[in-house]
């Protein structure tokens, strides 16, 4: 054969070969269960929830799910199961929108006919959430993991960190003997490791100066209204409203006596009220959201122990926020409601927040 | 559509290939038609917007070089031409850049607007003035509207370049030898597009990193920090640009075409004169022939000459960007080549090694300029790098260098990353590699493309590496919030 036809045969064969092979090698060990279940005898490691909470939510069993932002990645799901009698799954997304957490949710019911709770936490610092907003500026969603486009998987296929960070690990563990299995939900997100140490005093106040009175008092405005229920609506109501036989508790995210003191500080404490009333309001028009919200309970918010920085909790307040949850505690009703808004507005709008340094 | 993607490797290049030489054994003309339609595509991409755009661009242009080839009286029509080149331009381009000017020097308050920048328009606009130029000397009467649509739709070279003339494009595409699959061109060109792909995804982006930190927060690097991040740079800007070059001349040289060299080894260079004969050389030769040369050159006198050079390196400056950093960086670079003129006969006494020295530091010192987002950035860097005050790396620096690759073989060695020396040898390996690349060995276009097993390999192991350095994990960078 000649020369040139004998390298360029020699060239394709050797290309699509290559290729072949790892993509062959990804599809089967699939790091990011995009493809397919876990195997057996492989472990899969969880840690990335925009690349992996979409296979999750996909290849799961479960007729639970635990949604939110980092104010959910504490949750352990032995311990909602064991309290609500449940098989959950855990899919948080950190700094996650309205509208990214709804979506999971909504993936959820799509995916799995047998769904009957979804736990959620509602981040108080996104009530202002444009509807449609993505946190795209944290970083590069992976669409071609969440679209039904085969062709537009190979970047997820030939993809160096892929194969090399995900895939490699995966073989070098079975090869060394490690047992099969996947990171339990549990550990999946949990950052209490990482935040050994940082609970108290110093760590929430770190950069806070002493608080002042504030100089204006702000409302919410008529566009600000709008925004709040365009999001509720999109995000939280409506995929109450369509899944009537499914069990929503909602709860309000418990932030600190310093998130507060901010909020007193920059004149919003009103603000905050009127846009929580709105929110609670809305959700309140659906028989199946349970409504939760613990910023009344003074123990927690004011007792900084309990937090890294002015917004997250220790997990230990997860486990007290289930229980809380399956009795009733904390539950906003149609009767109750105004009077805790007005409690959190005694209480708020009168705290000594200087009394914290 | 960029060629570093999924999409143009294992997709567009594999269907156009085949599908040009396919439909040219039907006819010519079908394989004009499809190469039109792939390049369409390929610029559509980015915006139909842009698409729409570079269409009325080319019939206007193409209407006024038309005309050129009818008429006695051309000179006003031709600088009508350019003029509107340059008014389309300078509309998308310097705009905003013009607004911003006008209102800090002139203390006035305009608006500026939200403009979206057509890609490679600054490429295609030259190589339409050179047609029209061309046009009014008499040399495009044989060419037709099927012969202007290819010259400057042509994909390999629309977005950023080479610049070539039509009287060395056009020609190729009416020779029809050139219009069967030739397999030494193909291989030729595959072994090219691998490097160029290589040159752009692993080593370029690589240094990009780097820099892209320094950029990030340059009040937290220290002097060394700063020496490293502007070789970076020096780097990232060769082998973006060269790789891509080397990957534009790869494909068109698939296709049989043959597109011009565009750098010639240029970190080799001993003078800055040398290094613009060897960096962006399309550039080099379409300011020459359109604009240096029309001056009057060297034709006219020694004062003259340097007022002409300047002037060339001042437009070449604004071409590359709106922003002072580049017209600065092309005055400065005018100026070196003025200095070198006058002291010609001193310098060419000067050791080879240390000329390469001056040289290289001067270029390093510029690129620096064309980065940085201002010119009292550039300044602040200088004052820190040059006053050896921090001697030490940091980590965030090294960091950037560490590749998965480089995991893996830690991984493989058992080593750690505790010792800071441990961390600086993926740096070091990439600096070594970066200048062994450049002064060591030939460039891309003069290389031999060797037709044997081992290149058949190699090729085939590199390509699969760059396609696979395509993508990486994503990553949210998550602050509490």
């Amino acid at each position: 054969m000649v020369q040139t036809k004998k390298w360029l045969k020699m060239y394709v064969i050797l290309q699509t070969s290559f290729l072949f092979a790892i993509a062959i090698l990804v599809i089967v060990l699939d790091p990011y269960l995009h493809f397919h279940k876990p195997l057996d005898g492989f472990y899969y490691t969880l840690d990335n929830q925009r690349s992996q909470n979409d296979g999750i939510l996909k290849r799961y069993e479960y007729d639970a799910v635990i949604a939110g932002s980092s104010m959910v990645e504490n949750f352990k799901t032995t311990e909602v199961d064991e309290v609500f009698e449940v098989n959950s799954i855990k899919v948080p997304y950190a700094g996650g929108s309205y509208k990214e957490i709804n979506d999971s949710i909504e993936l959820a019911i799509e995916q799995s006919s047998d769904l009957k709770l979804v736990i959620r936490c509602l981040d108080m610092s996104r009530f202002y959430d444009d509807k449609d907003a993505m946190r795209t500026e944290m970083g590069d969603y992976p669409e071609y993991l969440y679209n039904n486009n085969p062709f537009d998987d190979v970047e997820y296929v030939f993809n160096k960190d892929v194969i090399l960070r995900r895939c490699m690990r995966m073989l070098v563990d079975r090869m060394t003997g490690r047992e099969g299995g996947v990171t339990s939900f549990d550990e999946y997100s949990n950052w209490m490791e990482d935040a050994e140490g940082v609970f108290g005093k110093e760590s929430v106040l770190k950069e806070h100066d002493a608080y002042s009175e504030p100089l204006d008092i702000h409302h919410l405005s008529d566009e600000e209204r709008t925004i709040i229920e365009e999001n509720i609506r999109q995000n939280v109501t409506d995929t109450a409203k369509n899944n009537p036989d499914i069990d929503f508790y909602y709860y309000i995210s418990p932030y600190s006596i310093v998130w507060w003191g901010d909020v007193y500080q920059e004149g919003n404490l009103e603000k905050q009220l009127e846009a929580e009333r709105l929110i609670i309001e809305l959700m309140l028009e659906c028989d199946n959201i349970k409504v939760y919200s613990f910023n009344n309970f003074i123990e927690i918010t004011t007792d900084l122990d309990n937090y890294m920085d002015e917004a997250h909790y220790g997990e230990w307040i997860n486990s007290e926020i289930l229980i809380n949850m399956k009795d009733g505690i904390g539950l906003l009703t149609e009767d109750n409601y105004l009077d805790y808004l007005e409690e959190e507005k005694e209480f708020y709008g009168t705290y000594d927040y200087n009394s914290l340094f | 559509m960029q060629f570093n993607s999924y999409i143009f490797v294992l997709f567009f290049l594999p269907v156009t290939i085949c599908g040009y030489f396919i439909l040219n054994r039907v006819n010519y003309k079908v394989g004009d038609v499809f190469l039109l339609i792939m390049s369409a595509w390929f610029y559509g991409a980015g915006g139909i917007a842009s698409l729409l755009l570079l269409g009325c661009s080319i019939c206007g242009n193409y209407a006024i070089s038309w005309i050129l080839t009818k008429i006695e009286t051309k000179k006003i029509l031709l600088a009508i031409g350019i003029l509107l080149n340059v008014i389309l331009l300078f509309y998308f381009k310097y705009f905003n850049f013009a607004i911003l000017n006008i209102n800090k020097y002139a203390n006035t308050d305009f608006v500026q607007k939200e403009i979206i920048l057509p890609l490679g328009i600054s490429f295609f606009t030259f190589q339409q003035i050179a047609y029209l130029v061309d046009s009014y000397r008499g040399e495009t009467e044989k060419n037709t509207f099927g012969d202007y649509l290819l010259y400057v739709m042509f994909f390999p070279k629309l977005l950023m370049g080479p610049l070539v003339s039509q009287r060395e494009l056009i020609p190729q595409f009416r020779d029809t030898s050139k219009r069967k699959m030739n397999p030494r061109n193909l291989i030729s060109g595959i072994q090219m597009f691998g490097a160029g792909l290589f040159k752009k995804v692993l080593l370029a982006d690589t240094f990009a990193a780097t820099v892209s930190w320094g950029f990030n927060d340059i009040s937290a690097c220290t002097s060394i920090d700063f020496f490293l991040i502007m070789l970076a740079y020096t780097f990232q800007i060769y082998f973006d640009f060269s790789g891509y070059s080397d990957m534009a001349i790869g494909i068109a040289t698939m296709l049989n075409i043959e597109l011009p060299m565009n750098f010639d080894s240029p970190y080799k260079a001993l003078s800055i004169r040398d290094f613009w004969k060897r960096w962006h050389i399309s550039l080099t030769k379409f300011l020459t022939n359109y604009l240096y040369i029309p001056l009057g050159g060297n034709r006219k006198g020694i004062m003259r000459t340097y007022i002409n050079v300047m002037i060339v390196f001042a437009v070449s400056g604004l071409w590359h960007g709106a922003n002072w950093t580049f017209v600065l960086w092309g005055l400065l670079h005018g100026a070196a080549n003025v200095g070198e003129r006058l002291l010609d006969k001193q310098y060419s006494k000067v050791p080879s090694a240390v000329r390469w020295f001056i040289t290289f530091m001067i270029v390093n010192v510029l690129w620096l300029l064309f980065r940085a987002n201002s010119v009292t950035e550039w300044g602040m860097i200088l004052k820190q790098m040059f006053s050896f005050s921090d001697m030490k790396i940091s980590n965030g620096l090294l960091d950037t260098f560490i590749l998965e690759e480089f995991r893996v073989i830690f991984t493989l060695l058992h080593v750690t990353y505790a010792n800071t020396l441990v961390n600086a040898v993926p740096m070091i390996t990439m600096f070594v590699l970066g200048f062994a690349i450049c002064l060591l060995f030939e460039n891309n276009y003069r290389r031999e493309k060797k037709i044997n097993s081992v290149s058949a390999v190699l090729t085939a192991i590199v390509m699969t590496w760059c396609v696979v350095s395509l993508g990486n994990e994503s990553v949210f960078i998550y602050n509490n919030f």
